[in-house]
Parts: C-alpha cells; structure tokens; sequence
C-alpha cells in the first residue's frame, strides 16, 4: 500500500468564476525606523564612506553595522570606516527582475567581504554587502573566475547621493 | 554625528486572487441563480453559512446545499457614516449581521433603513444583473 | 523519563499522517485544504476529532493566502475550535517546527493526543507572482533598495558552494533528477518526471547564474497533517508507532553577508541538538533513510553536509556513486522532496515528516527503500538563510 492513499484536493489551471481578484486599495507605505547604527552608516554613505561598528570583546567588526554585539550581547565600542575595496565572495548573474520578469540586461551581483585598515578577517565571520558588480560581464560569472578578485567601491556623484546603499553604483572589478 | 531617521518604501502585491472553495462555489452559482442557500452537515445536520466542505464540529465532508427562506433577523447592527479613509460618505449605511432561523452563522450585508433595530425581519433586494458574488444581494429591505 | 541531557515526562510517537494533493493551484479555501490533511491523518489514526485535545498550526507568511492572522484563520479547518491552539512560524523550516511544538504539548504531559497540521496556498499571491512576495524579506534599509529577487541569495549560495567544494552543475543537477524521479511514486506529486535527465536540468531557462529553473521547487498549493500521542495513548491507537527520538532547533541572523555561504552551520547546531537527545553519535551510519529539506537541488547537498550525513564537499560524490537512491545505502529524499512533490512553504517540510513516518512503518508502497528502516530523520530550513529544524524518529 503506498501512503498517503487518495490524497485529495482539487486542482485548476485558470478559472474566471469564482474567483475574486482583490486589488490593492492604496498601498502600505512603510517608513522604516532606520536605526542608530543604520541611520550612522547611511549618513556615512552619503559622505561617500563605508563605515562599520567594532566590538572589542570578541574583535568582530560589523558592517552593515550593529548597534549591539550580537555575539557577546553588548553595545559596540567604536566606529571604524572600511577602506572601499574589497574581494568578492560569492557572485551569481541574474536574468529576472525581482517580479520575475525577464530583465533587459543580465546583472552581476554578489556579496563583497570588505576591507577595514587594521584589521583582517577570515571566511567564518566578515564584514560584508550584497551590491552590484561592475566591469565583469555574464560569462566572467560562469567561468568561475571572479572568486576572490578584488573589488572596489563606485560611489555616485556627491549630488545624487541619498543616503542610501545605492549610493554606491557598484563594485568595480580592479584591472588586472 | 549626522543621521538618517526614516527609510521610506512601499510593500505591495498588485493583486490576491482568492478562490471560494469547491462548495463556496456552488453557493455562488447559487446566489447567481436567485437562490439564498446554506451548507448541510451529514452528521449532525447543522446548516451553516457562509458554507464550507467540512462540519467544524464533527470534521464530516459537506456537500450538500439547502436552499434557506430568504427571510433574516437583524442579529446586530452599526451605523457607518465615513469612507475607509475617513472621508464623510453621501449617504449613511447601515451594515448588520443578519441571522437565518435555524441556521448558523448568517450574512453581513448592508440593510436600507432609516430606523434599524436588533430583531427586525429582513428579506434580500437581489440585482436585475447577478454574476455570483455577495453582491448579487443589492441590500436587505425591512420585510 | 529522561533522554541524554534532557528531562521530559513522556515518550511522543506519530500515529496517522494525512497530506492533500500538492498543485500550482487548489480550489479549496485554505481551510478546507488545512481540513482535508487533518481528516486523512485522523482517519488513519482511528481518531474522531473529539480525540484530540491540543492543536498545533503552521503557516508561512500571511501575505501568500492573502489572509492576517493566518495561523487563527486556519484553526477551525484544523481542528482547533474551542481547544489550546497554537500557530508557530519559521518560514520554511516551519513544517518540521510544528511536529517538534506538537511534541512539547505532549512531553510535557500537557496534552495526550495533538493534532499538528500546516498549510499553504501561494497561489493566492497571483499577481505579479507569489514570488514577489519574497521582496518584503530582505532588510528594507540595506538590500531592498538594490531590488534582490530572492534567487540571486539562492544562486549565491549555490555558486559559493559550487566554488568551495569543486563541484559542477552537472553534479547537482543528479539531486534534481533523482528527487523529480522518486516522486513518479508519490500520490500527491506535483511534478514527476520519470523521463527526466541532467540535460533538461541544464537546457532549462536560466535565472540566475548558477540557478536554472529546473533546479528550483515549484510555487504550490497543498497541505499537510500528523497526530502526535504520548506512549500510554499511542499504544491504545496503533501497533506500530513511530517514536520521537529526537529534535532540535536553531537560528541565525538575518546578515547573510558577514558569513562563509558554503556550510549551514545553523542546521548542523540543530541537527547537533537533535542526534544528542536521540543518542546518536554517527549519524550517517545510525540514520537508514533521510528528508533534508531541497528547495534547490544543491540544497539537498549543502543540508546532508550540514546534517553531518556526508563529510564536507562529500554529498555530490555520494549522490553520483548512487548512495542516495532508494536502493542505497543512504536513501535521501525517497519522497521526491520539495522538487519533485511541491513546495507550499510550511506543509513541504510536514510531508517530508510523514515520509518519514510511512518509511519506518513500511507503508511507503512505491517509494519504499530497499533497506531496512528503524530510524529516519527529517529536516527543513527556511527564513532568510536562517533556521535550521530536525527531527529524529524511530522504532
């Protein structure tokens, strides 16, 4: 006997009754508390740095940054501000739009663990962001070659800054 | 120290599409039919609506419709005077819970009167145009 | 009564497992498809609902049924009208959380017989896709504004992992092949194939980078049940039941960023919690059949590592020589998993459960591995690359 026996349900393809199609009536729009540290590091964005938080207990260096510890459950103890370059972790080359949508252009992404002067860090625990990478195209993706290639930070113009990630345009793969 | 307070943005699905079930269904084919009806349980033979393919007490499969006298009791009541943003509306409403005799559960819907009361005997104003919603109901008149 | 580190008052065995068909798209409201997996694993357990004192519910995320307080919404389908009712929620990881719940109900002696059901309806979610849904994941200060379709994190991981460990698509696209093969014997399956190969894997529409849409689950609708009773109950219910030998349970955070991808640390803590209660210190000689949780074929890699089922980089290797079919030594996902059978969020990892349950007691039919069964672990993860539950049953 294969369980489960006659599992039920009704399955249908696209029906026009009933159904009730229920439109958004106005949308939620959310205003995000940024936060202490949040708010800090997006202040420093618009400056056109990267900054972090340090926790000298466990010697962990946060970015995006914390107000807190999450490790040793304390406050932070400073401030410090990352150099701008860095070497990419992972990367991956999207063909859709976050609807699912087909994207014009393929995007290169990834995660960059950054560099902070006087400090250094393995591939357990790192400071890092997820961010578009620049000068490398769909294929450097594929073949596997942009592991560990150094990275640095474009930010746009100080004029069209808004105190967002975005303020950084991409990470620029480093000539070679 | 300079700092960002707010970040502004917008959660939004464009549009839920829910069905009503295989015997939510057939209550709609109903009501688009001129029909008031409420689900039977097999059971225990409770009449429940709005229906659903399951007897919550007895957790029997329902499948059965019987059609219900159109005739409700206002089991409770309230007045709605502005918009869902807050805006005066043209004219009151008044929206009510409506009770079947021997029947669980009831309607919500909307009752035209200008002196509602708990206890007063409704009957459904249907539409000329019904295409199989809760709306094929126009409103409930005093009977 | 006492297990290794942990003190509790009765043993807890599953007695009766229900599931609906898992499709793109159900006519059933989410209560019926919550009351059509109750009934099934009542029914199987000889139980009526009067039986059941406690309920357990689990649900993920509101915004996929398009219904709030959706764990409330659902309690009369399952059962849970006028009884102790509670929902509990870890994204996709809930489907193994609410057996695990359903156990401290009984443990305790708070309750002698729960009912544990969870639900999902995506197909709610139409437009623009349920998979929009996912944008309200990511932190809305950091990520949102860079407009993340919840792949790249995905493909991130899959491509890091790919790098660590030296492995190819075409080793992983074996797990989507496999799993898609296995669930030609599933009743409930969404998407067998019994044709399929690694090519159609690796021709399919590319996503991103490394991802192909064939090595991703499906957007489903389904539901799932289990009856859960403490040892004096369970005796009088069945001959044949199936122990709860061990769980566990943990999280991490939310930045992903700051963290090697590669390994899941937080499932092997989870799985490590689990193996201690259920005294098992070689889990890939003392496990006989597993369900890690494989909403992307490399995921079914990357949890067999973490679940200590395999050494680190060792899951492809062990996939490619055959151990994890169902005729071999190490059968994983003899259900079909998520790729094969469907993945409504939270009843994806119930089902893997109750694969478990039907495999140790033999009742697997078509899917029945070749070995004998006497333990058998399940284990799903969800949120954003967060939590990691496990759950170890046994004769």
């Amino acid at each position: 006997m294969t369980k489960p026996k006659n599992p039920r349900g009704t399955p249908f393809e696209e029906v026009a009754f009933p159904v009730f199609e229920m439109p958004h009536v106005g949308k939620a729009r959310y205003s995000y508390a940024a936060g202490w540290a949040l708010g800090r590091f997006l202040a420093g964005l618009k400056e056109g740095k990267i900054l972090g938080t340090v926790c000298k207990k466990c010697g962990r260096v946060f970015i995006p940054p914390r107000m807190y510890c999450s490790y040793c459950f304390r406050e932070v103890d400073e401030w410090v501000e990352a150099s701008g370059e860095g070497v990419i972790h992972t990367v991956v080359a999207s063909y859709i739009e976050a609807t699912r949508a087909r994207a014009g252009e393929p995007k290169v992404v990834g995660v960059v663990k950054l560099e902070v002067p006087g400090f250094s860090f393995d591939d357990h625990f790192f400071p890092g962001l997820l961010h578009y990478i620049c000068g490398a195209t769909d294929e450097d993706v594929k073949n596997m070659k942009l592991f560990g290639a150094r990275v640095r930070a474009r930010f746009k113009p100080p004029e069209q800054r808004t105190g967002s990630v975005t303020d950084i345009e991409c990470f620029e793969v480093a000539g070679p | 120290m300079r700092r960002v307070k707010h970040f502004p943005e917008v959660m939004e699905i464009e549009a839920y599409v829910y069905t009503a079930g295989p015997l939510g269904a057939k209550w709609l084919e109903a009501l688009r039919a001129g029909k008031l009806t409420a689900a039977c349980c097999p059971k225990c033979g409770r009449l429940f609506m709005p229906p659903k393919m399951y007897c919550p007490y007895d957790f029997e499969e329902v499948k059965e419709l019987r059609e219900v006298e159109p005739l409700g009791v206002v089991e409770t009541y309230t007045v709605v005077e502005r918009d869902f943003y807050g805006r005066p509306l043209p004219e009151r409403k008044v929206l009510a819970f409506i009770k079947f005799p021997g029947v669980e559960g009831g309607l919500i819907h909307y009752v035209k009167t200008d002196a509602p009361r708990i206890g007063m005997k409704v009957r459904p104003k249907w539409r000329d145009a019904r295409s199989g919603l809760v709306t094929d109901i126009e409103h409930f008149v005093e009977a | 009564m006492t297990g290794r580190n942990l003190n509790f008052k009765h043993r807890v065995a599953v007695v009766g497992a229900g599931l609906t068909l898992f499709r793109r798209r159900m006519l059933e409201t989410p209560q019926e498809l919550a009351w059509l997996a109750a009934r099934q694993a009542l029914d199987e357990a000889g139980l009526t609902l009067k039986d059941i004192d406690c309920v357990v519910i689990g649900s993920a995320p509101d915004a996929f049924d398009g219904v709030h307080m959706k764990g409330e919404y659902l309690a009369e389908g399952a059962g849970g009208i006028r009884k102790p009712v509670v929902r509990v929620y870890v994204g996709g990881a809930t489907g193994v959380f609410v057996p695990i719940a359903a156990w401290w109900h009984a443990a305790s002696g708070l309750c002698k017989r729960v009912l544990a059901v969870a639900e999902e309806k995506m197909s709610h979610a139409a437009k623009p896709h349920p998979q929009y849904v996912f944008r309200y994941i990511w932190d809305p200060v950091v990520e949102r504004p860079i407009s993340p379709n919840l792949l790249w994190i995905f493909a991130m991981e899959m491509h890091r992992y790919m790098y660590k460990c030296n492995v190819k698509k075409e080793d992983i696209a074996l797990v989507a092949v496999k799993n898609k093969r296995n669930a030609c014997g599933h009743p409930s399956a969404q998407l067998c194939n019994p044709h399929i190969k690694v090519e159609d894997v690796l021709n399919s529409e590319v996503l991103v980078w490394p991802v192909n849409r064939l090595d991703v689950s499906p957007v489903s609708d389904g539901a799932a049940a289990v009856v859960l009773a403490s040892e004096e109950e369970a005796r009088r219910i069945t001959d044949t039941p199936v122990w709860i030998k061990g769980i566990g349970w943990t999280l991490d955070t939310t930045h992903w960023t700051n963290r090697e991808l590669a390994y899941p640390e937080y499932v092997r803590r989870a799985a490590e919690m689990a193996y201690r209660m259920a005294g098992i210190d070689n889990p890939r000689k003392q496990i006989d059949v597993a369900e890690p949780y494989d909403p992307f074929d490399y995921k079914e890699l990357h949890h067999m590592e973490g679940l200590g089922l395999a050494k680190r980089c060792e899951a492809p290797i062990l996939t490619r020589e055959g151990v994890t079919q169902r005729d071999g030594d190490l059968p994983i996902n003899p259900s079909g998993g998520l790729l094969g059978v469907g993945n409504p969020i939270a009843a994806a990892g119930l089902m893997k459960v109750a694969e478990i349950f039907w495999q140790i007691r033999g009742e697997a039919g078509a899917r029945q591995v070749k070995k004998p069964v006497y333990t058998g672990l399940a284990q799903a993860w969800g949120d954003l690359m967060q939590a990691g539950t496990v759950i170890v049953m046994g004769i």
